[in-house]
């Protein structure tokens, strides 16, 4: 098998892994030395479905002995299967890197064998590219669930990012689908990168050149979609991650119909708006300061399709707005929608230099066709606002109108029409007057 | 009037100091004159053009002297005038300059300056390099404004001992790097070796990861045009590259459940 094959098969292997970042990790070039990385990463293109690729994402190899139902690279899936050896791997990196083709290497694999064969062929691979080619760029590995303390220590110390995936939001959806995967074997190696970090860390401010493990952090993925989890446990367990195991990135990845077990949906397109709405919240819980239930509660435990989660969250309550532009502090800023981090920082920094008009939102970058019915410049509303709650819940829908059509398929925009989902006129009165 | 460079640029700005009262406008050589304005052509002075660097970055600080450099990439025909009137207020009300983000003139700069920024962005994304037999890895460019000042020190820091050109088509400008230090020249066409054998390997596999990455069932071409506007395709290796002739595997794939 020559290596465009192994390529070919490999990549289709590996390519439902949402993550390939390449952010966390500021290492500047060294003279005589390959390569180097940047904060916030870098995209080097964009697939035909729109993802980025920054990263060379591939498997070390798609043999497994696993059945897990959602995957691709099941026991029982007939696929071709192949390997890269560590060497073909390490000069594919290498010769791609140097075109500016990618910002580094995801690998990731099935297990053959024992987890630890896995991680010791990952190993070799990266200690190739760290050691003998004294390679700089990102890698992101993949640590296998059940390998021993010391693989995953070797390997943290030569990559920049780890993860572990958590496959699946519940403890009930891996007992259904992947038996051989616990969620105590999961979490094990999760808290040891989590530690590893934690000591790297004290370590570094004692010593400047202390090793570093897994200097941009750790990050998982969960399929969205597969089980049937609510948006709320989602968000409680994603939120528990970054609090519990202080990872740097929690994926969602839509459940696209690969297996045939009776109990995974079959013929469904994936859920590409929940997954989006999924990482609005994200960014709410990371950046922006909101917690899990603000977003979501028993209530409401699934999120508003027709609304970004946080004007759903705005028209909840009204007791906050409107925000006074001149004078609300960075928090409070950042709860209006249509500001978001950077237009924040932009209008604390403009308003050193003077006060802030009506007007002059829109030149600052704020949305305004969002914000003007949540703020006010000295005490002025902002012209033609309508007050109605109802009025404004269909303003604020119809500005996500694209969003839906752009991320929702056909099929699924169908669904919202299905009893459950749809808000009627009433239900929109209630939720909106019940709390006005 | 100043001749085109940047130097020549703050050049006029140290002169138009020196006048009372002081001109209304800064324009460049061949740019069109406006009728009944007298014009004076100033000689663009390293010296002076450095006292007005510094000035600029000690008054109002870095971030508005790489404001007013980028803006002056932008090459848009009033550019002389935006900097002139940005820099003027700037003398005047100093390291507020960059905090008066809704005044016109600010805007003006900021707006421009934006535009380069994101140009060199997207080039530190896109750029393609490919090996030659002299083992020179070369690239070709088509931007719109002349960003190789912004990109080469990124990849001169990144590729460090490998040599490279990356050539401005629409500029016809060359960015040289030895393995050492990177420098700009002028070039109408410049000779390019051939490709190496690997080179055509490389471009194949790169295109081969890049179709297999797609997952079919989340195509969605807008979405890649957004991130990835078009203008760049053309001298990108996975948009012009034809994919490698397919292999019986892929059919055998195509009729599996996937």
């Amino acid at each position: 098998m020559d290596v465009f094959q192994k390529l070919e098969i490999l990549t289709d292997a590996a390519k439902y892994d949402a993550a390939c970042t390449s952010s966390g990790s500021d290492r500047s070039p060294v003279a005589g030395k390959l390569g180097g990385t940047c904060a916030a990463g870098i995209c080097h293109s964009f697939s035909a479905d729109g993802r980025c690729i920054s990263l060379l994402k591939v498997l070390q190899t798609n043999v497994c002995m696993y059945d897990c139902q959602y995957c691709v690279n099941r026991r029982s899936n007939d696929v071709p299967r192949a390997s890269f050896t560590p060497r073909e791997l390490a000069d594919l990196t290498i010769g791609m890197y140097r075109r500016n083709y990618i910002e580094g290497l995801f690998v990731s694999s099935g297990v053959s064998g024992t987890p630890d064969h896995a991680m010791e062929q990952m190993l070799q691979t990266v200690r190739i590219l760290r050691q003998e080619y004294g390679f700089r760029g990102y890698i992101h590995a993949k640590a296998i669930p059940g390998c021993s303390p010391e693989a995953l220590e070797a390997l943290g110390m030569l990559v920049d990012r780890m993860s572990v995936n958590i496959e699946l939001p519940s403890e009930q959806g891996l007992k259904t689908f992947a038996p051989a995967k616990t969620k105590q074997n999961i979490l094990a190696p999760m808290r040891q990168i989590r530690d590893g970090i934690t000591q790297s860390q004290e370590e570094l401010t004692l010593y400047r050149h202390a090793p570093r493990f897994v200097p941009a952090g750790q990050a998982t993925q969960m399929i969205i979609g597969a089980t049937p989890d609510t948006d709320r446990q989602i968000l409680r367990l994603t939120d528990g991650l970054y609090r519990q195991y202080g990872l740097k990135r929690v994926f969602f990845s839509a459940y696209v119909p690969i297996g045939t077990n009776a109990l995974l949906p079959q013929n469904v397109p994936p859920p590409l708006l929940r997954e989006h709405r999924l990482y609005q919240c994200d960014w709410l819980l990371r950046q922006y300061g909101f917690t899990v239930d603000e977003l979501v509660d028993d209530e409401h435990p699934t999120l508003d399709p027709f609304l970004d989660p946080k004007c759903a969250w705005a028209l909840r309550h009204p007791e906050v707005f409107p925000v006074e532009i001149n004078r609300a502090d960075k928090e409070t800023l950042l709860r209006v929608p249509g500001i978001g981090v950077r237009s924040a920082l932009r209008i604390l920094r403009a308003r050193r230099a003077g006060r802030l008009r009506p007007e002059d939102l829109k030149k600052i970058g704020v949305v305004v066709k969002r914000a003007r019915f949540f703020v006010t410049c000295d005490g002025r509303r902002l012209p033609d606002v309508p007050e109605d709650p109802v009025v404004v819940y269909e303003n604020l829908a119809e500005l996500s109108r694209p969003e839906l059509k752009k991320a929702a398929s056909p099929i699924e925009q169908l669904t919202f029409f299905a009893p459950p989902t749809l808000p009627t006129g009433e239900d929109v009165m209630a939720c909106l007057t019940g709390q006005l | 009037m100043f001749d085109g460079t940047f130097d020549g640029f703050l050049s006029a700005v140290f002169e138009a100091y020196t006048r009372r009262p002081m001109p209304s406008e800064i324009v460049e050589a061949d740019n069109q004159q406006h009728f009944g304005v007298c014009y004076e052509t100033v000689k663009t002075d390293p010296v002076k053009a450095g006292r007005v660097r510094r000035g600029i970055r000690s008054q109002m600080g870095n971030e508005a002297y790489d404001n007013a450099w980028k803006c002056f990439l932008s090459e848009h025909p009033e550019r002389g005038n935006f900097l002139y009137r940005y820099l003027r207020l700037g003398f005047q009300i100093q390291r507020q300059l960059v905090r008066s983000l809704t005044d016109e003139r600010v805007m003006t700069v900021n707006k421009l300056a934006a535009l380069v920024s994101r140009e060199a962005g997207h080039l530190l994304q896109f750029i393609r390099l490919g090996e030659t037999e002299t083992g020179v890895y070369y690239a070709e460019i088509t931007p719109t404004y002349p960003i190789l000042p912004l990109v080469m020190p990124h990849f001169a820091h990144r590729l460090n001992m490998q040599a490279f050109v990356i050539y401005d088509k629409t500029h016809e400008q060359a960015g040289l790097y030895n393995g050492h230090e990177w420098m700009l020249t002028d070039a109408a066409t410049p000779h390019r070796p051939a490709y190496t054998e690997s080179e055509q390997q490389y471009r194949r596999l790169w295109k081969t990861f890049y179709d297999a990455v797609a997952i079919t069932e989340r195509i969605n071409p807008k979405l890649r045009q957004n991130f990835m506007p078009k203008k760049y395709w053309r001298n990108m290796v996975e948009m012009t590259e034809s994919p490698p002739p397919r292999q019986p595997l892929l059919s055998e794939k195509k009729n599996s459940p996937l």
